[in-house]
């Protein structure tokens, strides 16, 4: 088992190579670079950017120079230093933006998370044990019906409901008055208010794929002879589901949980984006739009490592879980 | 527990002499009434895709200044009209007023102004599938040119229902042509690296980990980006198609992996391969059916998986381009608050994805009962 | 309007407009009074006296309306990193400004200014006693710190701006006793003052708070720097300082002091709300000696998308506002939301004058299409071809009107023939220009050929963000096509579009403009002359204008060359009339050579007030060149108290 683990970090190092260099080609495969952006949008709002400047700037950033050397400059700052560079837009480090947005962006995935398990697995439990049934039926298509709508609709729909009959504020996590503020009783209550909503639409997608897969798996191992013989020993129809079947059938959870995470932040980012959320994913698709390379590099670098320690996590516990698996 | 409790002991399926295990899926698959109702919706909405010029009263295109975002009407029957016949089926046409500071139109139907409505009535000329010249429309107004908008109007004053029929054919066939690369591709990485195991696992996997450790919006922006832009929009249709399966494969193939993986040891498949059968009938004939049904569950979340990603591109600005219609445009049109607070009927696309997503949903469910050997 | 103490604007008086009352504020001897918080903390004694704080001589601003109350929050939204809504608002404040009707360049910072004749010296008077928001006073000495150490050090400056240039050569900055500074150019600097006005002006005020910004310099914190610089993460001192100078990073430091009537406290680093509060050191007064400004703060939520600023706005969330609000799609939910946001509208109208022009590349790559283009015939026969008032109807619910590329009316420039030149819809008319340019063979698909028999067919690329753009040259693609023209809709992506721009690579370009209002004209000549790279209908031209050795730039013929170099003599001219008349020559060239294909002239669009909130006018223009609401004084904006 440790060497198994071992062998998977030392494979992770080529990997997140690879991951480097592809996404930073593929930042710059959209023609132009950030100074074509940032003039664009000048012009939008009639504005103009003096040519003079432009050039300037192009040489100060090393635009002008070739994608290996930009690569080069900015992996480089990474490894030595550990500087991710400046964004070009904001001005500001590229660590000190990223961990600004982290926080929240853990705090809307992780409770995310949590709803959608709290939802899936009794309801996906259900929906086998009792399939066919109306509750099934009923559960089935409420899952189906949160997987069908897309995400940015229901969020505008929402959003739209909420602010106008409720009076909740449009965007973000917090009410104006508490956007600023410390952390305190108030705020936190102020976060779980308009929490809701971003968790609702994130998690409607996400629940259903799960409330499906478990019932599949479940049902799978529920016409499985052992079932049988331990039903005609007598064995309580709640321990019988719950020993072994509910274990197997757990399996998808597990082998998903690494990847939960970073798809929630990479879905996550429409979503943000009409419910203007001070997450990670609209500073990325931001970054993107306006070729802000080493913000859109960095982000993109942290969710790739995050994946790649989660998919090694549910290895590691698919394996503690399943015996059937064995890692030689 | 009622089923299961009653359920035998599987007895060893019979040789493909009497009932072949085909037939015995179709038998077991009529049982299910839900899957049944939701599979001829599906070939229905195929076959409204398949026909969609002759369906839809007019083209994407049709467009009618005075008719900006008039809401849906409602058709009725036997109405009378100004010269005293009367007709069967008929909608009423509006009165306009047109709010010069808030520059959006005020529609009132009109009781008086009856527009009669027709089957197979001859409308707009078209051409079928690119091949056949035409005029009929399965139905429309009597007479050309009159307003006839049941799923009302879009900001040019379009029918948005001819707009839906049309974009079924896009957003259906991105999914179905999606899922089938996808699911090849899928099955035959997935398939190698469970069965074989060693470097070619361990490639396949790397290959896997890094697809899906690449956040999808910048692949897909980058990949959008690469098209060349002077392509036409059919052309893009089919490389969106593309690029959205060869991110798509990475999930199946993982699935089918873990099943191998599991599988390998299983005693049947000892026993088949101590029994000398050849590794291609082992893969086939005992493992693959096995975990069909899993296979078909994550085939039947991948195609509506398929139809929402292409919404989410089209939302994102990188998907298809007009005038080519796809759901996903149709939403991304309908994504603003003027179509929340006051023309509602501009999420009726939205409908029809979320009854081609459960129907294809619950087909796919009742295949999967119905494949399952162990099933009663 | 505002009252000036100013006696002689040299001879740069714009339009004879005097209306405002000649009158110098310090001989009135008035009493000062402050807004109660400020008060408070001056018994408090934590903030000196009203009487240190302000200047000797005030600026007097005239309320719209009223004299108003202390108070209030104003709040806004904006969208995404660096939105210019807090420079607009805010940050309008440099040696001279705009006046609230965009006629003319009024004293602001500086006291008073003088131009000599020829255009080549410019005096500014500063105000003894003016000081920036941490209470440090404001001298010919910053001025002196943003010439030497910011515009003149070229790492900090590596091109100076065309602006800050005279006869070719970067202007000189003279010191002349502690409260006045001279510009002196090497030739005839006529825009000067009009471009100081615009965004350009307030990067002189940023760079030159020298107390605060000399431990960001090498020269003056050779020591200190590394240390600054390892903090902040910037890679070295120079892209630090450059931070703290440059829009819009400027508004990421909540200590830079400033000039605004608001100072920062919450930097806009990436949290969802910026906030400022007021300066207590502003220079400005009304009419009745309060200090101005007499709203207390004013939030700005930084949201990611435009429809969630729209529905802020119509749930009564935002106090005053125009940029989101004021596109033709979004209009009636704004006109909608009147009653239950408690808001009115006011006017914002657009300078620019046409809601979607075509140009067509003149300076092509490739020569077929570019001898096509260059054809007036041609471009006369599609002006013909379109039914622009069916767009009208169809587009912009019947209040736009069938425009070129033009003046808008009410301007000094007007010229109602060129406005309305070739705007008639006729097929008929639109055959025989394209017969007459030659194009008289078709294909099988009835599409013109050009001389090689090849099908004319070329792209127009537009961005895929203007809808309302897209929806029309949709209509247009149809219109061209029944008169025999091949023409596609390709949206572009605005960087993509302006890479194609920058290496002369695009067929077509629509887009907004087509000048406008004069001064628009005047400061940004782009659709009249090709002046760069953005004359999208002679972009190698408008690229060989801005720099002669430009890869992709071109040498323009005899004619275009004559209107760039008469544009040359408009930088050069000393006085507003003079550079107005030399505008309606280039302007009549313009309408001659019909280079633009114009369709319908934009219409008014509109910004929202709450109903509690005063003194904001009824109308304005609506650009960046004018930074609205800026001119509008938003400092003198107050909402009743009850």
């Amino acid at each position: 088992m440790f060497s198994f683990i071992l062998r998977r970090i030392l494979l992770m190092i080529p990997t997140l190579i690879a991951i480097s260099v592809v996404t930073f080609i593929v930042i710059q495969l959209p023609p132009g670079d950030f100074l074509t952006a940032l003039t664009a949008e000048r012009a939008q709002q009639n504005e103009t950017l003096d040519s003079s400047l432009v050039l300037a700037l192009r040489e100060r950033y090393g635009l002008d120079q070739p994608w290996y050397t930009q690569y080069w400059l900015w992996i480089s700052g990474i490894l030595f230093r550990g500087d991710f560079g400046q964004s070009f837009e904001w001005n500001l480090p590229v660590s000190s933006l990223i961990w600004d947005r982290l926080g929240l962006t853990l705090i809307v995935s992780v409770t995310t998370l949590v709803f959608v398990w709290l939802v899936s697995f009794p309801v996906g439990i259900y929906s086998a044990v009792r399939q066919h049934s109306p509750g099934d039926m009923i559960a089935t298509f409420l899952a189906f019906l949160g997987l069908a709508i897309p995400n940015f609709l229901m969020a505008l729909v929402l959003m739209y409901f909420a602010s106008r009959f409720f009076g909740q504020s449009v965007g973000g996590l917090f009410s104006p008055e508490y956007a600023n503020a410390g952390w305190s009783l108030g705020r936190v209550w102020d976060l779980i208010t308009h929490l809701w909503l971003p968790v609702l639409v994130l998690g409607s997608s996400g629940a259903a794929a799960l409330i499906r897969i478990m019932r599949a798996n479940l049902l799978d191992e529920l016409h499985k002879p052992y079932v049988e013989i331990a039903r005609a020993r007598g064995v309580s129809e709640a321990r019988l589901i719950f020993k072994y079947p509910v274990r197997v059938a757990l399996n998808p959870f597990i082998s998903t949980v690494g990847w939960v995470l970073p798809a929630l932040i990479s879905g996550e980012v429409i979503t943000a984006i009409v419910l203007s959320l001070p997450t990670a994913g609209p500073l990325l698709l931001n970054a993107l739009f306006s070729q802000d390379m080493y913000l859109a590099g960095g982000l993109i670098l942290l969710l790739s490592v995050l994946t790649l320690v989660g998919t090694l996590l549910s290895d590691i516990l698919l394996a503690v879980f399943d015996p059937r698996i064995r890692y030689t | 527990m009622t089923d299961t409790a009653q359920a035998p002991i599987v007895a060893p399926r019979s040789g493909p002499g009497s009932a072949g295990p085909w037939l015995l899926t179709w038998r077991r698959f009529k049982k299910h009434r839900l899957a049944l109702v939701s599979g001829v919706v599906v070939l229905m909405i195929y076959f409204v895709a398949l026909f969609a010029e002759i369906i839809a009263p007019f083209s994407t295109e049709t467009y009618s200044a005075n008719y900006t975002y008039a809401p849906p009407q409602l058709v009725r029957m036997f109405g009378t009209d100004a010269e005293g016949s009367t007709h069967l089926f008929y909608v009423n046409d509006y009165t306009v007023k047109i709010d010069p500071i808030s520059l959006s139109r005020a529609f009132e139907t009109d009781p008086n102004k009856v527009i009669p409505v027709g089957f197979f009535v001859r409308g707009e000329p078209y051409k079928l599938w690119n091949l056949f010249d035409w005029d009929v429309h399965l139905f429309g107004p009597q007479e050309k040119g009159h307003p006839f908008y049941l799923f009302g109007a879009d900001r040019l004053g379009r029918d948005v229902f001819s707009r839906t029929v049309h974009g079924a054919r896009v957003s259906m066939s991105i999914g179905l042509v999606g899922v089938t690369i996808s699911l090849l591709l899928g099955i035959f990485l997935g398939g190698i690296s469970g069965y074989y195991g060693g470097w070619i696992d361990e490639s396949v996997q790397r290959l896997v980990e890094f697809l899906k450790s690449i956040p999808t919006i910048p692949l897909w922006m980058g990949l959008a980006a690469a098209i060349p832009p002077s392509l036409d929009p059919l052309m893009v249709y089919f490389w969106i198609t593309v690029i959205l399966s060869l991110l798509g494969w990475t999930d199946i193939a993982r699935v089918v992996r873990g099943r191998f993986l599991s599988l390998r040891t299983e005693d049947f498949v000892v026993a088949a391969r101590l029994d000398g059968c050849r590794q291609q009938r082992i893969i086939w004939r005992h493992m693959v059916p096995s975990f069909m049904s899993h296979i078909i569950a994550s085939v039947t979340l991948a195609i509506p998986g398929m139809i929402l990603a292409e919404t989410a591109l089209s939302f994102l600005g990188i998907g298809l381009r007009p005038p080519v219609v796809s759901w996903g445009v149709l939403l991304k049109e309908a994504q603003n608050i003027l179509a929340v607070s006051s023309a509602p009927w501009l999420f009726l696309p939205g409908l029809a994805v979320v009854i081609a997503v459960l129907t294809l949903n619950f087909l796919g469910d009742g295949l999967r009962d119905a494949v399952d050997p162990y099933a009663r | 309007m505002l009252t000036r103490s100013a006696p002689a604007w040299g001879r740069g008086i714009f339009f004879g407009l005097f209306s405002a009352v000649l009158l110098t504020t310090s001989a009135l001897a008035q009493t000062y009074s402050e807004a109660p918080s400020l008060a408070e903390q001056v018994v408090a004694g934590t903030l000196p006296p009203l009487d240190e704080r302000l200047p000797a001589n005030p600026l007097t601003v005239q309320p719209v309306e009223s004299v108003g109350q202390y108070g209030g929050t104003w709040r806004q939204a904006m969208i995404g990193g660096s939105d210019s809504l807090p420079e607009r608002t805010v940050g309008y404040t440099r040696l001279v400004r705009w006046n609230t009707a965009w006629t003319e360049v009024v004293p602001d910072i500086a006291e008073s200014v003088t131009q000599n004749a020829d255009a080549t010296e410019f005096v500014f008077k500063l105000r003894e006693g003016a000081r920036w928001s941490d209470g440090e006073p404001f001298t010919a000495d910053d001025i002196m710190f943003w010439y030497n150490d910011i515009l003149m050090n070229p790492e900090i400056t590596p091109a100076v701006p065309s602006w800050l240039r005279g006869g070719g050569e970067p202007v000189v900055v003279e010191k002349r006793g502690d409260y006045e500074v001279a510009f002196k150019f090497a030739g005839p600097n006529g825009l000067f003052l009009t471009t100081m006005a615009t965004a350009a002006g307030a990067d002189v005020i940023a760079g030159a708070p020298a107390h605060w910004l000399k431990q960001f310099h090498a020269k003056y914190n050779p020591d200190g720097i590394d240390a600054l610089v390892k903090s902040s993460g910037s890679t070295d001192w120079v892209q630090l300082i450059t931070n703290k100078i440059t829009y819009p990073s400027r508004w990421r430091d909540a200590d830079r002091p400033v000039m605004d009537p608001w100072k920062l406290t919450v930097p806009y680093v990436g949290t969802s709300q910026v906030v400022a509060e007021r300066n207590p050191y502003y220079f400005k007064v009304d009419t009745e000696g309060h200090q101005l400004p007499y709203i207390d703060r004013l939030t700005f939520d930084v949201l990611e998308d435009a429809q969630a600023v729209v529905l802020k706005a119509a749930n009564g969330d935002i106090d005053m506002q125009t940029l989101y609000l004021d596109s033709v799609d979004v209009r009636p939910v704004i006109v909608g939301g009147q009653e239950q946001g408690d808001y009115h509208l006011f006017v914002s109208q657009p300078a620019y004058s046409n809601a979607m022009q075509i140009n067509l590349n003149q300076t092509h790559k490739n020569s077929a299409l570019r001898e096509v283009f260059a054809n007036k015939d041609f471009r006369i026969g599609l002006s013909y071809a379109i039914d622009r008032e069916e767009l009208n109807q169809l587009i912009y619910a019947g209040v736009g009107r069938p425009y070129q590329a033009a003046p808008r009316p009410d301007t000094r420039l007007y010229d109602e023939d060129m406005a309305l030149q070739y705007t008639e819809f006729s097929p008929e008319k639109a055959n025989e220009h394209l017969d007459a340019a030659g194009l008289t063979n078709k294909d099988a698909q009835g599409f013109r050929l050009d001389a090689d028999g090849k099908r004319i067919s070329f792209a127009v690329d537009v961005l895929p963000a203007l809808q309302t753009q897209i929806d029309a040259l949709e209509r247009i693609k149809a219109y061209w096509a029944k008169v025999g023209i091949d023409m596609q809709v390709r949206p572009t992506e605005q960087s993509l579009a302006f890479a194609r721009l920058q290496s002369n690579d695009h067929d077509a370009l629509a887009w907004v403009g087509g000048g406008g209002y004069d001064l628009l004209g005047l400061l940004d000549p782009k659709w009249y002359v090709p002046f760069n790279m953005e004359s999208s209908y002679a972009t190698a031209w408008g690229l060989y204008f801005q720099n002669p050795n430009d890869p992709h730039g071109e040498e323009p013929p005899a004619d275009i060359k004559a209107v760039q170099d008469l544009y040359r003599q408009v930088q050069r001219a000393a006085t507003l009339d003079e550079q107005m008349d030399l505008m309606a020559q280039i302007i009549a060239a313009a309408k001659d050579r019909f280079n633009i294909i114009g369709t319908n002239m934009e219409p008014d669009k509109v910004g929202i007030v709450k109903n509690n909130m005063h003194n904001v006018p009824a109308s304005m223009p609506n650009t960046w060149f004018y930074m609205t609401p800026g001119p509008t004084n938003p400092e003198q904006f107050y909402f009743s108290q009850n």
